[in-house]
């Protein structure tokens, strides 16, 4: 299956599309992608570990410990499959450009939803959900 | 008969070339091809967005029950299907680049995109066959007559006082043969919304991988005839994508969903 590998520089539209490879991969053509995709699989087993671990240890202090860790690390974790597994590191400027309203899209819906549940204090979050928790107290107690 | 000219995308025009007719050249269709790949994610970004944000939501709402759901999960087999997705990215990353590069050696395209489609099928294996008869098994699953955690979460409760250094209190009212033990009700209703949201996330991204192994196995047969190459790889880099992708939703929902813990 491997027989119709063509050799470098035998491309069809030569010099463009070289260039546009080394565009996307840096070490060109001969890809030596493989240490970077190793040491990057290191790093996610690392961090999982990290945050396996990191939720066994207490935070009597800091309630939202635990979430705040394991969001950093996942973040860490997605940005390097994102940049050096899906090559973004070295795409063009269009795909960045669509992640990144992808994402800014997403804050809002999220953050606008949050924001409204949050003020209104519907759904026990926020501002009134302390009123709602008491109100439902004596309802608890009669079983 | 040479290998390519069994790839699909030939078109009347090009005879053996995967290039098709309303593209200028390969690279204009693999750049095309990428662009349509990432466009499609970011509906997919969104898809699951909706999900998260339903997940932030109810998580402040239902708090006791998330962290008790949580609890009753069991963290290794999480992890251990975290190392074996990231190691299925590894494969998939491999795979492209042994059609980018078409330089034997390795595992090839096709070992490649095997090795991948192997280990979802192992992720898979392991939430069908120990995971969710686990979940069935303690009567957590919201559905119906299977959803009794009553005794899973009495249970919980007990470990937990147990660690507290808290002496055993009263439970042998309510402890009697063949009863239901008494749960606060509010906190079983909590932790439904938590199996709720952990069976439509997982389920979701089960999903999404089910349709990622058709999706390799058809590659993983047109790479059998040698249809991948240096000049004609954009298949192979944009199902990458999408298992990257598929990979990324995992990274986020382990810990949202297997390491909630409470300040007990």
């Amino acid at each position: 299956m491997a027989e119709t590998q063509p050799a470098p520089g035998t491309h069809e539209h030569g010099a463009h599309e070289q260039k546009a490879h080394e565009k996307d991969h840096p070490a060109g053509h001969h890809g030596d992608a493989l240490p970077q995709y190793l040491m990057v699989f290191l790093a996610l087993m690392l961090l999982t570990a990290i945050t396996v671990w990191v939720s066994y240890i207490k935070f009597p202090h800091w309630d939202a410990g635990h979430l705040t860790i394991a969001m950093i690390v996942s973040v860490i974790k997605a940005t390097l499959v994102v940049l050096i597994f899906m090559h973004v590191w070295y795409a063009g400027p269009l795909v960045k450009v669509i992640i990144c309203v992808s994402l800014f899209t997403l804050a809002l819906l999220l953050g606008f939803t949050y924001a409204d549940y949050w003020s209104r204090g519907v759904s026990g979050v926020g501002l009134e959900a302390r009123e709602v928790r008491l109100h439902k107290e004596p309802a608890q107690k009669d079983h | 008969l040479s290998a390519t000219e069994q790839e699909p995308r030939s078109t009347a025009d090009h005879g053996s070339s995967p290039l098709a007719h309303q593209f200028a050249n390969l690279e204009q269709q693999q750049d095309t091809n990428h662009l349509g790949m990432w466009m499609f994610l970011s509906t997919e970004i969104m898809f699951f967005g909706g999900m998260f944000g339903a997940y932030a939501v109810y998580r402040q709402r239902c708090a006791d029950g998330f962290v008790a759901g949580s609890e009753m999960l069991l963290t290794w087999i999480g992890a251990l299907n975290t190392a074996v997705l990231i190691a299925s990215s590894l494969t998939m990353a491999m795979a492209v680049r042994a059609a980018q590069t078409g330089k034997p050696g390795g595992l090839g395209v096709f070992g490649w995109l095997v090795a991948t489609i192997i280990l979802g099928f192992v992720f898979l294996g392991i939430k069908f066959s120990v995971e969710w008869p686990q979940d069935y098994r303690e009567g957590l699953i919201p559905i119906g007559e299977l959803w009794h955690p009553q005794e899973a979460l009495h249970e919980l409760l007990e470990e937990r006082q147990r660690a507290a250094g808290i002496p055993h209190e009263g439970g042998h009212e309510t402890g009697l043969e063949g009863t239901v033990p008494k749960v606060d009700p509010t906190l079983v209703a909590h932790t439904k919304v938590f199996y709720s949201m952990y069976f439509g996330m997982t389920g979701l991204h089960a999903l999404h991988m089910i349709i990622g192994f058709f999706v390799l196995g058809t590659l993983a047969y047109f790479a059998w005839y040698g249809a991948y190459t240096p000049k004609f790889y954009g298949p192979v880099e944009v199902t990458g994508l999408y298992w990257h992708f598929v990979d990324i939703i995992w990274i986020f929902l382990f810990p949202l969903l297997y390491l909630i813990r409470g300040s007990h």
